[in-house]
C-alpha cells in the first residue's frame, strides 16, 4: 500500500511556525475537490532538523518571526531539497520589509543561492489551473495589510526552470487559515487555495 | 746469460707480445663490426633478424681474429725461430745464435766460448723490443679508435644492436643542432610565496613543486635559472582557472642576468600556471586554501528559554575563534513584539568589541529585561556576528547559533511553555534519571558476581533515590500548576507529562525495593522519554501537540465546481557529472603513461587541479601520484586507486544471474 | 698436425651436414610424432610450416594459447596434420562484454569460471577489480564505458572487445499522479532517458509529458514503466508491446489489473509494512513496504528481501517483463543514507536496462572471450598425452650449424694460411 500525499508544516526553533495551523486542512480539501490524489486527510507537523522530515518531500514553512535555522536545520533542509524534497516557504507578514522575510530570504540564500523571480508563464501556473497573470491575488492584498503592496510574482531557488524552492510574499498563510465549514462562501476559500493545487500538483510532477 | 738463456727470454718476450696484441686486435676487430653494423642501421634501419646477428658476428670475428693472429704467432714458441728472427734483425750475430741454439753438431769447448762472446758481445734488446712496442701500438691504437667511434653511435640505434627488440623503433640521424640540446630552463624551479599582509605569515619558499598551495591573494613568484642561455623572449608564463572556462592570462616574465621570474596573486579558484620555454613547458597547480570564517559558540544562554514573566539579567557569553585573525564582533538583539497580523521587530546591539588579529576572543554582555518594556508573548532572537580581517576575498563574516527566548503568554492554553527555572530543573531530572538507568543496568550485569542479599540491598538504594529525583519532578509540576503573577492556575500539556513521567518513577521505584530491576528498568527508561519530550516541547513552544483536524476526503472528493486545465509535465534535465568526467581525463591519463609520460604528467596535474573543486576525496592521492612521477617512481597503482574511487563502485559478484540484464 | 687438424674439421663438417639430412629427412610427413609445449610452439609452428609438417602433432596446453598459435595449429591440421592436444590444468574461463542497456554508460562483463578461483578483472589501464568465482563465474559492472578487458586467472588469460554500440529509444512511465510516479520518472531523467508520461491526476485531466500514442510500439519506447495502472490505455496494447518485444517494468499494485494476465510474473504474496522511520543503517529496500512476489513457474527470482522475492523477471514472446514487489521507492531516495539518491537512481536504471530493448550496432572487434572453447572448436576435444615420444624441439640445430661454421672457416684459415689451394 502506497503511502498517500501528506501535507507536511515545518517546525522550526526560532520563530512562529504554528502560526498558520489550518492551512493544512484547506489546502487538503481544496486537493480532494479537484483532484483524485491519495491523500492524507490531515497534515503533520515535523521538525526540521529530524530524519522524519525526509518522509514527507512537501513541506510548508511559515511564520512571522525572525527565523534563523540552526545548523542541523540548515543541513537538513539542504538535504532534503537536494534529494527532491519540495520547500513551500509563505511570508505571513506579507511585509517585503518584514523581519520574516528578511530573515528567511537570507537563510534561503544561504542555504541554496540567490532566490530568482518565477515569470508569470512559468508551468507553475498552468499545473492544473489556469492563472495566465500569475500568483493570484490575496484578499490581504487588496486590504492593504502588512506591505500594502500587491506582489505579481513568486520566487524560488531554481535548477534551469524547475522549482525545488518555492518562496510567497503573498501571505498564502492567512488567506488560508480559515475554518472549514459545510456553509461558508466557497469564493472565500475555494478560489484563493486553487493556488495550492496547482503548487502541490507541480511539486508531484515537476 | 748464455746464448740459450738470452733466446729463451727473447721467447718469453714475444710470446706475451703476440698474445697482447691478438687479444687487442681482437677486441678491435669485435667493435668496429659493431661499429660498422650501427652506421649500416643508421643510414637503413636493420630488419630484426639481421640486427639479432650483428652481435653473434661480432664475437666471432673477433675470435677469428684472435685464432690468425695466435696462428701467425705460432713459430714463436719454438727456440730456433726465435734464435733466427733475432739473427734478421741483428746481422752483426752472423748466425752465431741459431748456432749456438741449434748447432748441427756437438761444438767443441772452444767452439761454443767462441759462439757465446759473439752473441755477448751483441745487444738484443733494442732489435726485440721495438717490434714488439710497435705491434701491440697499432692494436691499441686500432681499439681505441674503434672505441671511440662506437660512443659516437647514438644511443638509441647502439640499443637496437645490442638488445634487438620488435619494439625497438629506428631512429633518424638526429640533426646536428641537436647534438648539443637546448636546455630545460623550467626545472628546477623555486617558487616564493608571500601570503597576504592580513594574514601575518612570513613568505616561505617550495623547491620545484607541482602545486603551490596558498590563501588566496598570496603573491606568487616561480624563479628560475639560464635566461642567458637562450632567447630571454622564448620564456613565457599564462594562468588560467582549472575548471576552464576563461582565457588564460599572460604573465609578464622577468628577467635578471641569468635568472627569470614570473609572478601572480594566488586566485580564490584553483589554476593552472602554465610555463613555457620553446620546446618545453611545465604545469604548477595553484591550489588556494580559503581562509575560514570566524566560529562563534555562545556560552550563555545555553539554549532557548521561555521566561515566565519578563524579569531578571540575562548574561550573554560568547567564544569567537579564527584561523588567522579577528577583526571585530557584535551581539545582536532582534525584539519582536504584536500579535494577528501586526508584528514589530527592533534591531539593537548589546555588545560590541574589537580585536586586534587575534586568534581568539571573547565578548559578554548582559540584558536587564525588566527595563525592555517587554510584554507577555514577546520573542527576543539573540545572537552574535563577527568578522576577520581578510582584506582579500572578506571581510569572512561568522555567525553564532540564534537563541530565542520567550516571553510566556498565559491567554495560550494550549501552550506548554515552563519557567527557565523549571526548564533547568528538567535538564537535571534528566541526567538523574540517566544515571540512575545505567546504575541498574550496571547492577544488572553483577548480579551473577553479587550475594543476593547485596542484590537486594543495592536495588533498594536506588529505589531510594529514584523516589528522591520523583520528589524534585512532583516540585516542577507543582511549579507549573501554581504560577503566579500570570493569572493561571491549573494543569497544562508540560505538566500532564511530568505528571506521567512521576507516575512511571513511581512504579520504577517500587520495583527496586523488591529487586526486580528488570522491571523496574522498563519504567525508568520511560520516565527518561517523557522527560526529554518535556525538553524538546519548550524548546520548540507548542512543538508537535497542536491538533490537526482531517478532512472528511470522500465527502468532498472531486465536488470541485471550477474547471482545470491540467498542464504537461516537462522533461527534467540530466544533471550534470564532474565526477564522471573527471573519471574519463583521468583514464585518458593512464593510458599515455607508458607512450608518452609527459604528456600523461601533464595531464594528470589538470585532472587535479579540477579535483580540488570537483572531487576533493581523489585530490591527495593524485597530487602523491605526481609528486612520486617527478621522482620517476611508478605511479600506476595509486591512479588506479583514485579510478577506483572516481567510479565509486565497481559492482561484482561471485555469480552469474540467469537473468541476462539484470545489474 | 696442420693438416690432420685440417682433416678433422672437414670430416666434422660433413658430419654436420649428414646430421641435418638426417633430421629433415625424420621429419617428412609420415615420419613420426612430435609432441610439443606451448612455450616452445611458435618455433615450431615455424619449423613445421617452412620446413616440413609432421604426421603427427600433440600440443600440452599448460599456459595461454594465443588466438594466432591456435588458429595456425588449425591451418596445420588443415594441411593434413593430425593435431591433438591435452591440458589437464588448463583454465575453462570465458569472458564477455556487454554495454549496460542505460544511458549513462557502464559496462557489464560477465565471466564464466570454475568456482573458488581468484578472477582479475584489467583494462588497458592496470586492474579495475577482482573477485572469487562462486558457482558458475562471476559478473561485474563498471561505470566507465570499456572498450576491451582482460580477465586473468593464475597463468590464464580471456579477454574481450565491445561488439556493439547501442542505441536507446525513448522511455514510456505511466502511472498516477504521486511522489513515486514524479521520482521514478526525474531518476530515469536524470539518468538519460528520454522519458514520455502518462500520469493520471484527475476528471479533469492526466498530467502527459511528450505525445505517448495510444498504440505502443517497441520502434518508438526501448521500455514501458508500469507503476500504477490507473493510466493505462488498454491493457491489450501493452501485452501486445511486450510480445512483440518491448521491455516493461510493472510494479504488483498496477500488474493486478485485468487484461494483463498474459504479462503475469507472479502472483502478490506476503505484504510487509514500511519500517518507519527508514533505517538508514541497514540496507535501504529493508525499510521500504513490500508485496511479495510468489514467481510464476518460468519466472527467475531477481531480488530477494530475507526469503521473499522482491523482483522477478520472465520472458514473455519476445519481450521481457520485470516485476516490482516494492512500494514507494522514492523513500528510498529520499530517506535512505548518504547515497540514497544515486542508488535509487542506479537501482531503477538498472531494472529498466534488464529488460530495455535497444538498437545494436556491430563493432570490429578482436578478442579472445573463451580460449579453451576455441582450442575445443578448432582442435577437438583434448586428448591423452602420447607416452615415450620424444619431445619435438630437442635437436639442438644452432649450435650444430655454428659448430658446422667454425670447422669450415678454420679449416679454410689453415689452408690460406700455409699456401694450400
Amino acid at each position: 500500500m502506497s503511502k498517500p500525499f501528506t501535507f507536511a508544516t515545518g517546525i522550526y526553533a526560532s520563530g512562529d511556525w504554528e502560526s498558520a495551523s489550518l492551512v493544512p486542512q484547506n489546502v487538503i480539501d481544496v486537493l480532494a475537490k479537484y483532484t483524485s490524489l491519495e491523500l492524507n486527510p490531515e497534515g503533520v507537523n515535523v521538525r526540521i532538523d529530524s530524519p522524519e522530515l525526509f518522509e514527507y518531500p512537501f513541506l510548508f514553512i511559515t511564520g512571522h518571526l525572525p527565523v534563523f535555522f540552526t545548523p542541523r536545520e540548515r543541513a537538513n533542509l539542504k538535504e532534503y531539497v537536494r534529494r527532491g524534497g519540495f520547500l513551500f516557504v509563505d511570508d505571513h507578514n506579507h511585509d517585503i520589509d518584514g523581519v520574516f522575510h528578511k530573515t528567511m530570504t537570507a537563510e534561503l540564500e544561504r542555504m541554496f543561492g540567490k532566490l530568482k523571480k518565477i515569470p508569470n508563464d512559468h508551468r507553475l501556473y498552468r499545473a492544473f489551473f489556469e492563472f495566465p497573470d500569475g500568483p493570484p491575488t490575496t484578499s490581504h492584498e487588496l486590504n492593504g495589510w502588512g506591505d500594502n503592496l500587491v506582489h505579481d510574482y513568486l520566487m524560488g531557488i531554481m535548477d534551469g526552470d524547475r522549482i525545488d524552492v518555492l518562496y510567497s510574499n503573498k501571505d498564502y498563510s492567512s488567506e488560508w487559515h480559515v475554518k472549514l465549514t459545510e456553509n461558508r462562501d466557497r469564493r472565500e476559500v475555494d478560489d484563493p487555495a486553487k493556488i495550492a493545487v496547482n503548487i502541490v500538483v507541480y511539486a508531484l510532477t515537476r | 746469460m748464455n746464448a740459450v738463456a738470452r733466446v729463451r727470454r727473447a721467447r718469453r718476450v714475444l710470446l706475451c707480445a703476440i698474445a697482447a696484441s691478438a687479444i687487442l686486435g681482437a677486441a678491435a676487430v669485435g667493435v668496429g663490426v659493431l661499429v660498422l653494423a650501427s652506421a649500416a642501421d643508421l643510414l637503413v634501419p636493420l630488419p630484426l633478424g639481421a640486427r639479432r646477428l650483428v652481435l653473434p658476428a661480432a664475437a666471432a670475428a673477433a675470435a677469428a681474429s684472435l685464432l690468425v693472429a695466435g696462428w701467425r704467432g705460432r713459430n714463436a714458441w719454438s727456440l730456433g725461430r726465435v734464435a733466427l728472427y733475432l739473427e734478421e734483425r741483428l746481422p752483426q750475430l752472423r748466425f752465431a745464435l741459431a748456432t749456438a741454439v741449434e748447432p748441427a753438431v756437438p761444438p767443441t769447448d772452444a767452439a761454443r766460448e767462441a759462439l757465446e762472446r759473439a752473441v755477448a758481445n751483441v745487444d738484443a734488446r733494442g732489435a726485440l723490443l721495438r717490434p714488439v712496442a710497435r705491434a701491440i701500438a697499432v692494436r691499441a691504437a686500432a681499439l681505441a679508435a674503434a672505441l671511440l667511434a662506437l660512443a659516437a653511435v647514438p644511443a638509441g640505434t647502439l640499443a637496437r644492436i645490442l638488445d634487438p627488440r620488435p619494439e625497438n623503433v629506428p631512429l633518424p640521424p638526429e640533426p646536428a643542432a641537436a647534438v648539443e640540446p637546448a636546455p630545460n630552463r623550467l626545472a628546477p624551479i623555486s617558487v616564493r610565496v608571500e601570503p597576504p599582509r592580513y594574514a601575518g605569515r612570513e613568505p616561505f619558499v617550495l623547491e620545484d613543486p607541482a602545486t603551490v598551495a596558498a590563501l588566496p591573494g598570496s603573491r606568487v613568484e616561480v624563479r628560475g635559472r639560464g635566461a642567458s642561455r637562450g632567447a630571454a623572449d622564448s620564456l613565457g608564463a599564462s594562468v588560467a582557472p582549472a575548471s576552464g572556462g576563461r582565457q588564460p592570462r599572460d604573465l609578464a616574465v622577468r628577467v635578471d642576468g641569468d635568472a627569470w621570474s614570473a609572478a601572480v596573486v594566488m586566485p580564490p579558484e584553483p589554476a593552472i600556471l602554465r610555463l613555457r620555454d620553446r620546446a618545453h613547458d611545465r604545469l604548477v597547480v595553484l591550489e588556494p586554501v580559503p581562509d575560514e570564517p570566524p566560529i562563534l559558540s555562545l556560552l550563555s544562554p545555553i539554549r532557548d528559554s521561555t521566561f515566565a514573566e519578563p524579569k531578571g539579567k540575562l548574561d550573554i557569553d560568547l567564544q569567537i575563534q579564527d584561523d588567522l585573525g579577528l577583526a571585530r564582533a557584535e551581539i545582536e538583539l532582534l525584539y519582536t513584539s504584536g500579535g494577528g497580523e501586526r508584528f514589530e521587530t527592533k534591531r539593537m546591539i548589546v555588545g560590541r568589541a574589537s580585536f586586534d588579529g587575534t586568534r581568539t576572543g571573547r565578548l559578554r554582555a548582559a540584558i536587564v529585561l525588566d527595563t525592555m518594556g517587554l510584554r507577555p508573548g514577546d520573542v527576543l532572537h539573540i545572537r552574535a556576528v563577527a568578522w576577520d580581517r581578510n582584506d582579500v576575498t572578506g571581510p569572512g563574516q561568522g555567525e553564532s547559533e540564534t537563541r530565542t527566548i520567550r516571553i510566556r503568554d498565559p491567554r495560550d492554553l494550549s501552550d506548554v511553555r515552563i519557567t527557565a527555572a523549571a526548564a533547568a530543573a528538567v535538564d537535571t531530572s534528566i541526567i538523574s534519571q540517566r544515571m540512575l538507568i545505567m546504575r541498574a543496568e550496571t547492577l544488572l550485569v553483577q548480579k551473577p558476581q553479587l550475594e543476593a542479599e547485596e542484590y537486594t540491598r543495592r536495588s533498594v538504594r536506588l529505589s531510594a533515590q529514584q523516589g528522591a529525583l520523583r520528589q524534585r519532578v512532583l516540585s516542577i509540576i507543582n511549579e507549573l500548576e501554581n504560577v503566579e503573577g500570570v493569572g493561571f492556575v491549573g494543569h497544562t500539556p508540560s505538566s500532564l507529562v511530568l505528571r506521567e513521567a512521576a507516575e512511571e518513577m513511581r512504579a520504577a521505584e517500587q520495583e527496586l525495593s523488591i529487586a526486580q530491576v528488570p522491571v523496574a528498568l522498563v519504567h525508568m527508561r520511560k520516565a527518561l522519554a517523557l522527560l526529554e519530550k518535556i525538553r524538546d516541547a519548550n524548546r520548540y513552544w507548542l512543538r508537535g501537540l497542536l491538533t490537526t483536524t482531517p478532512v472528511e476526503i470522500e465527502r468532498v472528493r472531486l465536488t470541485g465546481r471550477d474547471r482545470a486545465n491540467v498542464g504537461p509535465r516537462d522533461p527534467r534535465e540530466r544533471p550534470e557529472d564532474p565526477r564522471r568526467e573527471l573519471l574519463q581525463r583521468l583514464n585518458r591519463a593512464i593510458a599515455l603513461l607508458e607512450s608518452d609520460p609527459r604528456a600523461a604528467g601533464d595531464s594528470l596535474q589538470l585532472v587535479f587541479a579540477a579535483s580540488l573543486t570537483e572531487a576533493r576525496d581523489i585530490s591527495e592521492t593524485l597530487g602523491q601520484a605526481i609528486e612520486a612521477m617527478q621522482r620517476g617512481e611508478d605511479v600506476r597503482a595509486a591512479l588506479i586507486a583514485a579510478r577506483r574511487r572516481l567510479e565509486r563502485k565497481v559492482g561484482h559478484e561471485g555469480t552469474l544471474s540467469s537473468w541476462f540484464g539484470m545489474p | 698436425m696442420r693438416v690432420w687438424l685440417e682433416r678433422g674439421a672437414h670430416l666434422l663438417g660433413i658430419a654436420i651436414i649428414a646430421w641435418f639430412l638426417v633430421d629433415s629427412l625424420r621429419a617428412r610427413p609420415g615420419t613420426g610424432l612430435q609432441v610439443v609445449e606451448v612455450e616452445g610452439l611458435v618455433a615450431e609452428l615455424r619449423r613445421w610450416s617452412t620446413v616440413a609438417a609432421p604426421e603427427e602433432v600433440h600440443v600440452t596446453v599448460d599456459r595461454a594459447v594465443s588466438p594466432v598459435q591456435r588458429e595456425w595449429l588449425a591451418a596445420l591440421a588443415a594441411a593434413g596434420t593430425r593435431v591433438r592436444w591435452d591440458g589437464d590444468s588448463v583454465l575453462p574461463l570465458a569472458v564477455a562484454l556487454d554495454p549496460v542497456p542505460d544511458p549513462d554508460g557502464g559496462t557489464r562483463i560477465r565471466v564464466a569460471a570454475p568456482p573458488g578461483r581468484t578472477l582479475v578483472l584489467e583494462d588497458d589501464a592496470g586492474a579495475i577489480d577482482s573477485v572469487v568465482s562462486g558457482g558458475t563465474g562471476a559478473r561485474f559492472s563498471t561505470r566507465s564505458p570499456l572498450r576491451g578487458v582482460r580477465v586473468r586467472s593464475g597463468g590464464f588469460v580471456a579477454e574481450s572487445a565491445l561488439r556493439d554500440s547501442i542505441s536507446f529509444r525513448r522511455l514510456l512511465v505511466i502511472g498516477k499522479v504521486g511522489w513515486e510516479s514524479g521520482m521514478v520518472t526525474g531518476a530515469l531523467e536524470e539518468r538519460g532517458w528520454q522519458v514520455d508520461a502518462r500520469l493520471a491526476l484527475s476528471p479533469h485531466g492526466d498530467v502527459v509529458q511528450g505525445a505517448p500514442p495510444e498504440e505502443l510500439d517497441p520502434a518508438r519506447y526501448s521500455a514501458v514503466v508500469v507503476l500504477d495502472s490507473a493510466a493505462l490505455v488498454g491493457p491489450a496494447r501493452l501485452v501486445r508491446y511486450v510480445r512483440d518485444g518491448g521491455g516493461l517494468v510493472i510494479t504488483t499494485r498496477a500488474a493486478s489489473a485485468a487484461g494483463l494476465a498474459r504479462l503475469r510474473v507472479g502472483r502478490p504474496g506476503r505484504v510487509v509494512p514500511p519500517v518507519e522511520p527508514f533505517d538508514t543503517s541497514a540496507d535501504p529496500r529493508g525499510s521500504l513496504g513490500l508485496t511479495a512476489i510468489v514467481p510464476a513457474e518460468d519466472a527467475v527470482p531477481l531480488e530477494l528481501r530475507d526469503d521473499l522475492v522482491a523482483v522477478a523477471a520472465r520472458r514473455v514472446d519476445r519481450g521481457r517483463v520485470v516485476l516490482v514487489g516494492y512500494d514507494d521507492t522514492w523513500r528510498w531516495r529520499m530517506a535512505g543514507g548518504a547515497n540514497g539518491v544515486e542508488e535509487h537512481r542506479a537501482w531503477w536504471a538498472g531494472l529498466v536496462a534488464s529488460v530495455a530493448r535497444v538498437e545494436h550496432t556491430p563493432l570490429p572487434a578482436v578478442a579472445d572471450e573463451a580460449p579453451l572453447a576455441a582450442i575445443v572448436q578448432l582442435l577437438g576435444p583434448p586428448s591423452a598425452r602420447p607416452a615415450d615420444i620424444a619431445t619435438a624441439g630437442a635437436f639442438p640445430r644452432g649450435w650444430a650449424f655454428a659448430a658446422l661454421a667454425a670447422a669450415l672457416l678454420l679449416q679454410w684459415l689453415s689452408r690460406r694460411l700455409r699456401g694450400a689451394p
